[in-house]
């Protein structure tokens, strides 16, 4: 019992602080490619070839690269970095 | 009137300089003609000053002109961007939810040493589904289909959890999920990202440490500073159970030695939950280095009269590091359990010790060849030890691993490696494998 409650506790205070540090990087963040392409880099090689940005879609990347934030226990603002990469480099469309 | 008016303004101090360096005597005649030339020189210089003067006036508007019909044509182009912009906005609308579906496949071919036979076979074909609402909740499961030798297809659910992301920092895992023990189980072992053909010694499903686990996770990274990651996953699950099988102290089938089952129950069989978890530190020089530890205990059956009893504590140690940094992936591993029987409870102590060393270098950081460059030589090492009572088991083993690599896409690869196995035990015929695989991970 006494496990569950600690589980219990650390849950609650994860809470407190999702509140407390969630997405403050949503706004337009003209280093972000830069820090996206750095952190794939990085990142993705630690258990893998890295994947080309060309391999999938918008909305694929937003969904793959929100499974290996979770796998491979990436901050989120890494991960939205690397997002922001991916989807400014797959193909040549006007954004 | 305006160039008189400089030329006085010009004339008056060099006629007060004039008067001051002569004083009241008259000027000299060469003295005369020096000023009046410089008073020319000067006029000249005047004159072509304005000139440039008026040159730079014309540029100027010229320039201005210019940049109207650019500022206009720019005008255009944004409405032209902004039109096109609205079309693909309508093409490719980002919903709230969104899925994909990823995976692997792998198809093999073996042939074992002192066999009369050698078999191609569907390694695996393993589809994940995964499920996205926003960025903060993902539903995700990944089966897992095989051929058996007898032709029959099983599948399996290796896990299915749901994720949701608390906060930068952390995100709660809820379901079935894959232990977070140790790098290879969790990570490493699906067959586009294994750098052999097999598993590790010891790391199968039936090894040293647990597939999967049911139950709660909590995990993440924290950047610690610019340089350095610190990553945790703790999980609270229903742990492994113990299924005594045929065995008893006096008939002892070396066959179901590792009947400690440590595949995710659906259902736990008492009120003692493990505890599980990893943590590691990531250098931004591709250096990671982690350690993992689990805790549980272990229920079953008793062989005497059935019934459900707390049987052994189960507690596992491990530790990880691995370089990945351009053509190179070094890894080692090494983890070891213990089931420690339960005071009063009629069982021996297992134990089980595995660990792995692994280089792959991609010759693509030696050469820009197209076709060699794309070649991986992999060599690996690990051993196996499985203890009952302190005697050491049947499929204890030394084992090698070799071969080389072919990647024909990031995600493809066609591997050609041999497998040396050396048991410890003499009962157990040493084996040598000769493998060839196709995997692709989609």
């Amino acid at each position: 019992m006494k496990i569950i409650k600690y589980i219990m506790a650390v849950t609650l205070l994860t809470f407190i602080s999702a509140g407390i540090t969630a997405n403050a990087a949503d706004k337009k963040d003209p280093m972000q490619f830069a820090r996206g392409a750095k952190a794939w880099s990085q990142n993705c090689e630690r258990c893998h070839n890295l994947r080309g940005p060309k391999e999938f879609s918008d909305s694929d990347w937003d969904t793959i690269v929100t499974h290996m934030r979770v796998r491979a226990n990436l901050p989120g603002n890494v991960a939205r970095d690397i997002v922001a990469f991916l989807k400014g480099s797959n193909n040549e469309k006007i954004k | 009137m305006n160039r008189n008016y400089k030329r006085k303004i010009l004339y008056a101090p060099l006629f007060a300089g004039m008067l001051l360096a002569g004083g009241n005597t008259a000027f000299s005649a060469g003295t005369k003609s020096d000023y009046l030339n410089k008073i020319n020189e000067l006029e000249a210089r005047i004159s072509s000053l304005e000139t440039l003067k008026k040159e730079l006036q014309e540029l100027k508007k010229n320039l201005n002109k210019k940049t109207e019909k650019v500022v206009a044509k720019e005008d255009k182009l944004d409405k032209a961007i902004r039109s096109l912009n609205k079309r693909t906005s309508v093409r490719e609308a980002s919903p709230d939810s969104k899925w994909a579906v990823t995976g692997y496949a792998s198809a093999s071919f073996e042939a074992v040493s002192g066999q009369t036979t050698d078999s191609f076979g569907l390694g695996s074909y393993s589809p994940i589904f995964h499920y996205r609402f926003k960025d903060w909740i993902m539903f995700e499961a990944e089966l897992e289909a095989v051929t058996n030798d007898f032709g029959e297809t099983e599948i399996d659910l290796e896990y299915a959890q749901i994720n949701l992301m608390l906060s930068d920092n952390a995100t709660l895992v809820v379901g079935k999920f894959l232990s977070p023990i140790g790098a290879f189980q969790e990570r490493l072992h699906p067959a586009w990202i294994n750098k052999s053909v097999d598993r590790p010694a010891g790391l199968s499903h039936h090894g040293v440490a647990p597939g999967s686990d049911m139950g709660v996770m909590i995990r993440g990274g924290v950047p610690v500073s610019n340089d350095l990651t610190f990553q945790y996953s703790f999980a609270v699950g229903n742990g492994p159970q113990f299924d005594p099988g045929p065995q008893t102290d006096t008939d002892f089938d070396p066959a179901v030695e590792s009947e400690i089952a440590l595949e995710g129950f659906g259902a736990d069989n008492d009120k003692n939950k493990s505890l599980a978890g990893r943590v590691s530190l990531l250098h931004k020089s591709s250096v990671e280095i982690g350690f993992s530890y689990e805790t549980a205990s272990i229920s079953g059956p008793e062989v005497t009269d059935a019934t459900m009893t707390r049987v052994a504590d189960y507690r596992l140690w491990g530790a990880d590091a691995s370089y990945t940094k351009g053509p190179w992936d070094v890894r080692f591993e090494y983890m070891h359990s213990r089931a420690t029987p339960t005071a009063g409870i009629d069982m021996r102590e297992r134990t089980f010790e595995a660990w792995y060393t692994q280089a792959a270098y991609r010759m693509s950081g030696v050469t820009e060849d197209p076709i060699l460059g794309k070649f991986e030589p992999v060599v690996r090492y690990g051993e196996y030890r499985a203890r009952i009572g302190g005697a050491l088991m049947g499929v204890s083993e030394k084992r090698w691993n070799g071969g080389v690599n072919y990647w024909l896409a990031p995600s493809i690869v066609v591997k050609a490696h041999v497998e040396r196995r050396n048991y410890f035990l003499a009962s157990t015929p040493d084996e040598t494998r000769y493998q060839l695989q196709f995997a692709y991970g989609f």
